[in-house]
């Protein structure tokens, strides 16, 4: 089962009895999870979730695609604004959340269309300029309470309260191994294939029959999109949004869960958004010290594992399966 | 709203402009050497700056050196820690691609700015300017003469950079480095050294335009992050492996700003450059100045 024999394994979402028993215990872990552990765990654990689906929206543009974002704080903001001013307005979840998604997957495109002729280093910066501009555009708009921010209630969904820190955990579950699932399964579609080859060689894919300009608009609205739903889970979840709290270390951050967690992969990407949130929440205590740790930590994995944690994980597997005795 | 016909008027936004522009335009500079050179997009580059500020502030107000000696002891100890940085960190890093090595500087920015916090403190600190302040007034405009000495030391550093990469036999190294790291290697440059004195010489200019911005606010181990974006701001506009382009980008960029603010809306200011960057980069995908890398399949 190690490696792929024939096309039906490459298919396969989970693959044999170890995968599916993996699987089926994380699945169980998580749903039992606030009933074993304490509140604030399960608020960090929610936390994760929503970095996770930042890190995984991150991973179809840079990961899948090879397009570099450094402003992805700017699409959770804009998901996480929408959803604070229409739920302000007494709209219901049940369209927020749409709303957020919309709003963003169109940011998404209009930031994505001027960048399909950038690479490298340009890229780079035009979305960090973005990620910057959304922070100091929120910061200047009296609507949305400019630099003091503005309040977001948990939500209440069809006469469901999610007020407390275990509801809203199981809300935030559900959206996040839902959106999990689509974007393992677009990995394997024909449309993660082309990306890939727009990744890959994007002169080859061209020839191929494959149209860069919609496959790298389509990977930002994806994207956008899916940073977007991130962001309207957000708010609810830490309660109160201000601008400084999109600033460009998140952009950065959500770049090293995904490279930190292995690039290319996207499990990868769930590790790597778990380990940085385990990693911050964790130095935390340590106040002084956290920065300097935590910098270090991203420094030793860059120097010594170019795979990253999930990557390392695959090279310990493959090795102990394939132990000659 | 100020009256913009003014002769006066144009003069002082020029030449304010000007002055941050140079902070600017030394920092983009820095960006660019090094990116042209190892193709790493160095975003510890504020922090090694902000570093050496500090050694320069401790030697000035607890060991009594004279502010230019310090200023010149902390431009050394900035040229040690990029050598120190390239030998022990980017040279044994076993993840060689353009956005592992990215990583790498990010997880060094935040690893130094660390580093600042626990040995100087986040405390603001004063930093005083090289020389003392005073007003000079020419042609109807007033300027601060610590920031027209800015301005010129910051030429003064562009102009040695480019003497250094025109006349000396390591500048030209440097230069056959960037385009090509294979034939430089291959026609027997020592390419490892060339690429030590390349994070020397941009920890260098890190540190100036560092120790040259402090004065004009405070010094905290975040201070270097705004003019750090506008100089990779810059850097784009004028295009990544243009070195008159990060001159002429961080110009155009520092009094373009500084019109915006007066004329359209100080609000506006703040997300004036990023905005900026994407409508050039419409136009202009390698920035006003710079080259499209020729590509094989």
């Amino acid at each position: 089962m190690l490696f792929k024999e024939r096309y039906e394994t490459d298919l396969w979402l989970i693959r044999g009895a170890p995968g599916w028993i993996t699987a089926g215990i994380v699945l169980v872990a998580a749903v039992l999870l606030p009933l074993l552990v304490k509140g604030y765990i399960v608020y960090n654990v929610s936390l994760f979730l929503v970095y996770g689906l930042v890190a995984l929206s991150l991973a179809i543009l840079v990961g899948m695609t090879g397009q570099v974002s450094l402003g992805h704080a700017g699409f959770l903001a804009a998901g996480a604004y929408v959803q604070a001013v229409l739920a302000d307005a007494g709209v219901s979840f049940v369209f927020t959340v749409p709303a957020a998604i919309l709003v963003t997957a169109v940011l998404g495109l209009i930031i994505g269309v001027p960048s399909l002729r950038l690479e490298g280093p340009y890229l780079a910066i035009a979305t960090l300029g973005f990620g910057l501009a959304i922070q100091q555009i929120l910061n200047n708009w009296a609507l949305v309470g400019a630099s003091s921010g503005t309040l977001v209630n948990r939500p209440e969904v069809l006469g469901f309260d999610f007020f407390g820190d275990g509801p809203y955990y199981y809300l935030v579950l559900a959206l996040t191994v839902a959106c999990t699932w689509m974007v393992f399964n677009l990995e394997r579609s024909h449309i993660g294939r082309a990306l890939h080859a727009v990744r890959d060689a994007d002169l080859a894919a061209q020839m191929s029959g494959i149209g860069l300009a919609r496959y790298k608009s389509l990977a930002f609205v994806l994207s956008a999109g899916i940073a977007g739903l991130a962001g309207a889970l957000y708010g609810p979840l830490v309660g109160y949004i201000t601008p400084e709290s999109f600033n460009l270390l998140l952009s950065i951050k959500f770049l090293l869960m995904i490279v930190v967690g292995g690039l290319g992969y996207l499990p990868g990407a769930l590790v790597g958004a778990a380990f940085i949130t385990g990693l911050e929440v964790y130095l935390s205590t340590f106040r002084a010290w956290s920065q300097l740790v935590f910098g270090a930590v991203v420094i030793l994995i860059m120097v010594a594992e170019p795979a990253g944690l999930y990557g390392r994980w695959l090279k310990i597997r493959r090795y102990w399966k394939t132990w000659p005795m | 709203m100020a009256d913009v016909s003014g002769f006066s008027d144009v003069l002082q936004v020029l030449v304010s402009g000007a002055t941050v522009g140079s902070i600017y335009a030394l920092v983009a500079l820095g960006l660019v050497l090094m990116y042209r050179t190892t193709r790493i997009l160095n975003f510890a580059h504020g922090d090694i700056g902000v570093f050496a500020t500090f050694i320069a502030y401790v030697l000035f107000t607890s060991l009594d050196v004279p502010f230019g000696l310090s200023f010149a002891l902390a431009l050394v100890a900035a040229a040690a820690i990029g050598a120190l940085i390239y030998l022990l960190l980017v040279r044994p890093a076993k993840n060689r691609s353009e956005l592992g090595l990215l990583i790498l500087t990010l997880g060094l920015a935040l690893t130094l700015g660390g580093l600042d916090a626990l040995l100087f403190g986040t405390d603001n600190k004063v930093v005083p300017t090289l020389v003392p302040d005073s007003i000079v007034r020419f042609g109807g405009a007033s300027f601060s003469f610590a920031s027209l000495v800015t301005a010129g030391f910051g030429l003064a550093l562009m102009l040695a950079l480019w003497c250094l990469l025109t006349f000396t036999r390591l500048g030209v190294a440097m230069r056959a480095v960037a385009q090509r790291e294979d034939v430089a290697e291959a026609i027997g440059l020592p390419v490892r050294s060339v690429l030590l004195a390349t994070w020397a010489s941009a920890a260098i200019l890190a540190a100036a335009a560092a120790m040259l911005f402090a004065p004009t606010t405070l010094l905290n181990p975040s201070t270097m992050l705004d003019p750090l974006s506008k100089g990779f701001v810059a850097a784009v506009i004028g295009g990544m492996n243009s070195l008159p382009g990060a001159v002429v980008g961080g110009y155009v960029l520092g009094i373009l700003e500084l019109v915006v603010g007066i004329y359209i809306s100080l609000e506006f200011k703040a997300s004036f450059a990023f905005l900026a960057v994407i409508l050039v980069l419409v136009f202009r995908p390698h920035g006003l100045l710079g080259r499209a890398d020729v590509k094989r399949v």
